[in-house]
């Protein structure tokens, strides 16, 4: 993976110092609330429910044994044990005092580690396909591009204050893994019509209230112009994109009020003037990016030694089947390791996990792995031979549940349970349904369902492009739940089409259940849920949960 | 009046126009709609533009190129709009004095000056030594911008 050189690790550390003494002059009554709050929050800071909230960048959610092992030393020292997956691969530590978050952040900056912009209206975190560089239907590795974007939108001056944030996200395979439809601008690597490898450029896509799906701005741009590119609609949409209304400021907003082809034009327009500049990439700039993410030394390394023996019955089968998946080197697997299971708020992880990840990623996996936006974490390198003995120690820490792309792995916001901005809980409702669906068979029998939930219309769970997704809103003070069908993040990307009126808190397990009895009832032989969706439409369902309900 | 000039404390006489005044004599801001009907050759002093944020380059409809002072008044300094304005006026040639006004505090000056501000007033209650030393926030930056600063990439090359 990507280390810093010396400049990196000074600007993290100088970083770090100008935190250290913007905090201080909050805390000394220098700063005000309202002189403080973008400062903190290009931090990652927000001032939540219970304490501050600390979220930590993972760029493209890459990390190593030594950076998962300080997360947990952070988890132990100044939270309570435990921190949170985000579902844009960064994680998040919910009580930190605000006075310690300078000596975290110095923590953090020993091994290469920081906070800078997983908040404000600026350029956030850039995510990827957790399967970069191991997928067997990749074009490109999309990290180094990633890396390439990190350090470019790293205390942008220019872009540093934008009308709202922005979320880009580059994805490398054939299958659209990274959600990039999703983003303010969504980068796909495909090949062009000579063969040559180049970026589909997507703009415009986001949740939230007016959630959208991003347009083509450009079919194929030249890897070369990557960032002059990026520059440009950056450009256009800091000058033009609204302020007056925080709901109306996304990029997707204007994209919609200009119209496609006036956006393009404006964006291309800006673009001839940069194009040349010092914003090129050359090849070179870019063979020293990818060599920073070569494989890792695959071989035959475990030959030899003795398969772990696993009992009949025990489970190892069905994980193997559910959590793994095809490595493009012969020999290989991926593995999913699901964070989801009773009892555990989806993407918490503790300490203790936290170290144990540690130990499986040096011991298995080359000593990296990549957190997804699904709330779970992939070791990308695994070989078969190591597999028994992986699933043993993950199983027996409670990290071995075969539940990868089922109904339980759902994904989940801290909701009202920690979150100053939402109408309902998500963790306790996520709660009910583990409970509720508790029974292996019956949840392979469903399939492959993308269940997602958010507290409120900020829409971090993504309910929007849930196969089932679950909005909590307030009616009158009580919580109540609105349940859309149909969504999808990835291939084919669309939003879920509103099921019918808001469900009290109540009734949401049942309404989910009655959802999936349709669908039991209402397949093909081996179609997924998505698909009875798109062929039955919303209809059968509405059907069943409202009349149950009259 | 106390300003901040190429990372030093000076003060100089420049005020800005009312638009609704007659000019006066001396080192005098103009807004972009007075601008055409000022009658330079006449004036005693110097002469500069003062825009909002939020003005639109493309609506700059003269030669402001040899202007001694072009002034960018934020309203507030978290409006983004600013920072494009004065890269522009660089991108077009501007090399006169650009000086950002209002609403200056000292945690958004480093990347004013990366902008191509080179100079800042001072507003009033702010301590001008705090200001100062927002300057020097960072000594590195990843990106090209319109000051002279070596970017990171253009070290890297050199040592490679």
């Amino acid at each position: 993976m990507y280390e810093y050189d010396q400049y990196d690790q000074r600007i993290v550390d100088e970083r770090v110092q100008q935190f250290r003494d913007q905090t201080a002059r909050f805390l000394a009554g220098e700063l005000s609330e309202d002189e403080f709050r973008p400062l903190r929050l290009m931090n990652g800071v927000y001032l939540q429910r219970h304490a501050p909230m600390l979220r930590v960048a993972i760029p493209y959610g890459l990390l190593a044994a030594r950076q998962l092992r300080m997360l947990a030393h952070v988890a132990r020292t100044y939270d309570r044990g435990y921190g949170h997956f985000s579902t844009r691969q960064n994680i998040q530590f919910n009580w930190p005092e605000l006075a310690r978050i300078p000596d975290i952040l110095a923590d953090l900056a020993t091994v290469q580690m920081h906070a800078i912009q997983t908040s404000g209206n600026c350029v956030r975190n850039i995510t990827s396909d957790p399967l970069a560089g191991v997928a067997v239907d990749e074009i490109e590795d999309p990290r180094p591009y990633c890396e390439l974007l990190r350090q470019w939108s790293t205390l942008h001056p220019e872009f540093s204050y934008l009308p709202r944030k922005f979320k880009l996200a580059v994805s490398g395979a054939s299958s659209d893994r990274a959600a990039t439809a999703f983003h303010d601008i969504g980068l796909r690597l495909v090949r062009g019509t000579t063969g040559e490898i180049g970026f589909r450029v997507l703009v415009g896509g986001g949740q939230g209230r007016t959630p959208k799906v991003a347009v083509v701005l450009r079919e194929f741009l030249e890897r070369t112009d990557l960032l002059s590119y990026t520059e440009a609609i950056l450009r256009v949409y800091n000058r033009f994109g609204r302020r007056d209304n925080k709901y109306k400021a996304r990029i997707k907003i204007l994209v919609a009020a200009l119209g496609t082809a006036e956006f393009r034009r404006q964006v291309e327009a800006e673009w001839m003037q940069i194009r040349n500049s010092s914003l090129r990439l050359s090849a070179a700039d870019i063979e020293t990016m990818r060599a920073s993410f070569a494989p890792p030394p695959y071989g035959d390394r475990r030959a030899g030694e003795p398969a772990v023996p696993i009992e009949a019955g025990s489970g190892y089968q069905r994980w193997l089947a559910r959590n793994t998946r095809a490595h493009r080197v012969a020999g290989y697997r991926a593995v999913y390791v699901s964070l989801k299971r009773a009892g555990q708020a989806p993407g918490d992880v503790s300490a203790a996990q936290l170290d144990i990840l540690a130990e499986v990623a040096e011991r298995y996996s080359f000593g990296q792995l990549r957190v997804t936006h699904e709330q779970n974490v992939v070791l990308a390198d695994v070989h078969e031979s190591d597999l028994p003995a992986l699933w043993q120690t993950l199983d027996s820490n409670g990290l071995g549940t075969a539940n990868i792309g089922l109904l339980t792995d759902l994904i989940c916001c801290p909701g009202l349970d920690f979150c100053s901005l939402a109408n309902a809980s998500s963790i306790p409702i996520a709660a009910a349904i583990e409970a509720r669906f508790d029974d292996i068979d019956y949840l392979h029998d469903l399939g492959e369902i993308e269940l997602k939930m958010s507290g409120c219309m900020n829409a971090c769970g993504h309910h929007h492009v849930g196969h089932i997704g679950i909005l909590g809103v307030d009616k009158n003070g009580a919580e109540y739940y609105q349940f859309t069908l149909g969504g999808v993040a990835g291939d084919g990307a669309r939003i879920g089409e509103r099921l019918g009126p808001a469900v009290p808190r109540a009734e949401v397990v049942d309404v989910l259940e009655g959802v999936l009895a349709v669908y039991l009832e209402l397949r093909h032989a081996g179609e997924r849920f998505i698909d009875t969706v798109a062929r039955i439409g919303i209809a059968p369902f509405k059907g069943r949960v409202y009349a149950e309900a009259a | 009046m106390e300003i901040i000039r190429n990372g030093e404390l000076a003060t100089d006489s420049w005020v800005i126009a009312d638009d609704d005044a007659a000019l006066q004599p001396g080192d005098v801001l103009v807004s972009a709609q007075r601008w055409p009907g000022v009658d330079a050759a006449a004036h005693r002093g110097l002469l500069g533009l003062v825009l909002p944020a939020a003005a639109l380059f493309e609506e700059l409809a003269f030669d402001f190129a040899a202007l001694p002072l072009i002034a960018i008044a934020f309203d507030d300094c978290t409006d983004g709009r600013g920072y494009s304005l004065a890269r522009l006026l660089r991108r077009a040639g501007y090399a006169g004095d650009l000086r950002a006004i209002g609403d200056i505090r000292r945690d958004q000056i480093f990347y004013l000056t990366r902008c191509g501000f080179t100079s800042f007033s001072i507003p009033a209650g702010r301590d001008a030594q705090e200001l100062l030393r927002g300057l020097d926030d960072f000594s590195l930056a990843y990106q090209a911008a319109a000051d002279r600063r070596e970017t990171i990439p253009s070290l890297r090359s050199r040592r490679a």
